[in-house]
């Protein structure tokens, strides 16, 4: 108790205090320009800790770390392009809100969860540690597996107008996921050749082109229509109004949260799959699923609070077991070891007090970020408000280029920008949305990995099937898979009977005006 | 509907080609991609099927209808755009990364002009758009330290 109490006073010395804020508002920077991810913000900003002692240097990279998680909706509340992957799934509501001259209400939205997804995290982190690490350690490869595939029926969730064109974008991104080496055998496949393409895809430029490169060349095709991407209006008190709507679903908040802190602890999963599973239950639970994809705050709230949320969460196993959770994690695993402090029960033992300063500084920097995010979102809003479309288009594109290029310091990965920005834009004119070509993308690897080295398990146990159905997760993921693959078309089929609604699906005009 | 069709070939095309070209990898290396792809061309079928029945002609008509009522984007606008994104792709080793950006920034901004904007407009945006360019590349080049392609110029 000691150390829990010194390293309360300690985080709210002034310096530490200030420290954080730097770091939230360093990573809310980072964060929000497209392509440079919380792992980068974090990578870049290690080597000015050098010099500074343990506590100023950890306060300060985990503010780093809260803040680009956050601040990659920005990105994707403004021009339609998650700042990070963990943002993907704010895009869905974020831009329409904007789009309807809402910028800074998704702003608004997306920063209060983002705050509220923090704190439980971080509640989690404090009070619930090793058991929770202890039962990540459980998931082998057959669960794994069983995750992605549960993560691939949110298609059904982010496709509503046309699942099979949804389930057709999976495929897509599964496939292209499997360019580069195989994870098991080692073979190259689908490079042609090419030296670029041998260590696969990168997945931000892939991010940049499918979601970014559409936005731009739709911008341009509509600047005689529209003088600016997005309009901006102004709303007293906006904060108020939107606590009070928040506020009325706490279970909302509460269940995001829970969701972005179990899936951020598990290893490998992190927040870019967080934010996608809790836009998911939020959709099935809705009892107005059909306003998702408009502008719905639920959604927006949805994806905050479970990627700030996995922030904490992809902590636990690495201050427990010294397992990162996600890749902001793995480099904070290397300023601690920099730093001289080796995790696990050495960290809650020997170094108690800096660990805990660390942990209550999350809490600060989740607190922190209400204000600041406000603010730097609302001059961010007005700003992108502003711009013509012919300044803003080739400055996202300008963004894009350096975000692609800025990943591996490699013109090859413009190029896959590129390339897959046309291949989206194409795709969008015929009806399929990037969503579900990403997180085909973002779950192929893991998936396959997981299929494989399951089979190969099973193999050594002479059953090779019988591993995916027999181990009680795997069961329980199995469960999940056909509940959320199946409420969909229940809820449709619920739908149809109910004569209004059901008109309002049916009627092309009803369903255009909505898009609108 | 048309574009539904033409889709459904090219995605089943791809899939074949997919599946085709994984048979010369190792058996655990062509498992997941042959699964990917055969999965890729059945849901091709099956889009191909739904864009021959009734429902799906009556919602060609009514989004035909709609499309000639609403917004038409401006395809020679974007053909031009892309020409010129694409040049900025593949110039930028070669020229350098702030020249080339400046330069295409320029070319994209001349392109998107509306017909009846005042020279004088376009100039501040052009002249608004390079300082942005330069402090973007100045906050990678020296406070990121990112290598941005240096080229002929810089």
């Amino acid at each position: 108790m000691p150390a829990v109490l010194q390293a309360v006073l300690t985080v709210l010395h002034p310096l530490n205090l200030l420290l954080i804020s730097i770091g939230v508002t360093a990573g809310i920077g980072v964060g929000a320009l497209p392509g440079l991810t919380a792992t980068m913000a974090i990578a870049l900003l290690v080597p000015f800790t050098f010099g500074m002692n343990v506590v100023h240097a950890l306060v300060l990279l985990g503010g780093i770390y809260c803040g680009a998680i956050y601040g990659g909706s920005y990105a994707a509340i403004l021009i339609n392009t998650p700042g990070t992957p963990a943002a993907i799934a704010t895009t869905f509501d974020g831009f329409a809100l904007a789009r309807k001259g809402h910028a800074y209400r998704a702003i608004v939205v997306a920063t209060i969860a983002s705050a509220i997804g923090g704190l439980v995290g971080v509640f989690f982190l404090l009070f619930l540690s090793p058991p929770l690490a202890r039962a990540s350690l459980r998931f082998g490869p057959p669960e794994f597996f069983w995750l992605t595939v549960f993560g691939l029926t949110i298609i059904a969730t982010i496709s509503p107008k046309s699942t099979v064109k949804g389930l057709i974008g999976g495929a897509v991104g599964l496939l292209i996921g499997t360019i580069g080496i195989a994870p098991i055998e080692g073979n190259v496949r689908f490079a042609f050749g090419t030296v670029a393409l041998q260590n696969g895809i990168t997945l931000i430029p892939a991010l940049i082109g499918l979601f970014c490169l559409p936005e731009i060349l739709d911008m341009i095709g509509s600047r005689y229509h529209r003088e600016t991407a997005i309009p901006y209006r102004s709303q007293r008190h906006m904060l108020r109004r939107v606590w009070r709507l928040m506020a009325r679903k706490p279970w909302l908040l509460l269940r995001s949260s829970v969701i972005g802190t179990v899936i951020g602890i598990v290893p490998g999963a992190g927040a870019n799959i967080a934010g996608m599973v809790s836009y998911n239950e939020a959709v099935r639970v809705s009892k107005t699923p059909e306003k998702f994809g408009h502008g719905a705050i639920d959604g927006i709230t949805a994806s905050e609070a479970a990627n700030n949320a996995g922030v904490a969460g992809s902590l636990v196993p690495l201050l427990t077991l010294g397992i990162p959770g996600a890749p902001p994690a793995a480099v904070l695993l290397g300023a601690l070891l920099l730093k001289g402090m080796r995790p696990g029960a050495e960290l809650f033992t020997v170094h108690a007090a800096v660990t805990y300063t660390f942990m209550f500084s999350l809490v600060i920097a989740n607190i922190v970020l209400l204000p600041l995010g406000l603010m730097l979102g609302r001059a961010a809003s007005k700003v992108v408000s502003g711009l013509p479309i012919t300044l803003l288009a080739p400055l996202v594109f300008f963004l894009s280029v350096i975000g692609s290029f800025s990943i591996q310091n490699n013109v090859a990965d413009v190029y896959v920008m590129l390339a897959l920005g046309v291949v989206g834009y194409i795709g969008r004119r015929a009806g399929f949305q990037p969503g579900p070509i990403v997180l085909g993308l973002i779950l192929g690897a893991m998936c396959e990995q997981g299929l494989v080295q399951s089979i190969l398990m099973g193999r050594a146990a002479g059953t090779p099937l019988a591993i995916f159905f027999t181990r009680p997760i795997s069961l329980v993921l199995i469960a999940l898979t056909v509940v959320s693959a199946a409420w969909p078309m229940l809820a449709r089929m619920r739908q149809r009977h109910t004569p209004a609604v059901a008109a309002a699906h049916t009627h092309p005009i009803v369903e255009e005006k909505r898009d609108a | 509907m048309r574009r539904d069709r033409v889709a459904a070939a090219i995605l089943f095309c791809a899939g074949l080609f997919g599946w085709a070209e994984a048979q010369r990898y190792g058996t655990l290396s062509r498992l997941f991609p042959q699964v990917v792809a055969v999965a890729l061309m059945l849901l091709s079928l099956i889009l191909l099927l739904q864009s021959l029945t009734a429902g799906a002609r009556r919602a060609a008509v009514a989004y035909r209808a709609q499309r000639a009522a609403g917004e038409r984007p401006d395809a020679r606008g974007v053909i031009l755009a892309l020409l010129v994104i694409v040049a900025w792709t593949l110039l930028l080793e070669l020229l350098g990364f702030w020249t080339t950006s400046v330069l295409a920034f320029a070319l994209l901004v001349y392109v998107l002009r509306a017909p009846d904007q005042r020279a004088a407009t376009v100039w501040k945006t052009i002249f608004a758009g390079v300082l942005l360019v330069t402090l973007f590349v100045l906050l990678f080049r020296i406070t990121l330290r990112v290598p941005l392609p240096e080229g002929l110029f810089w």
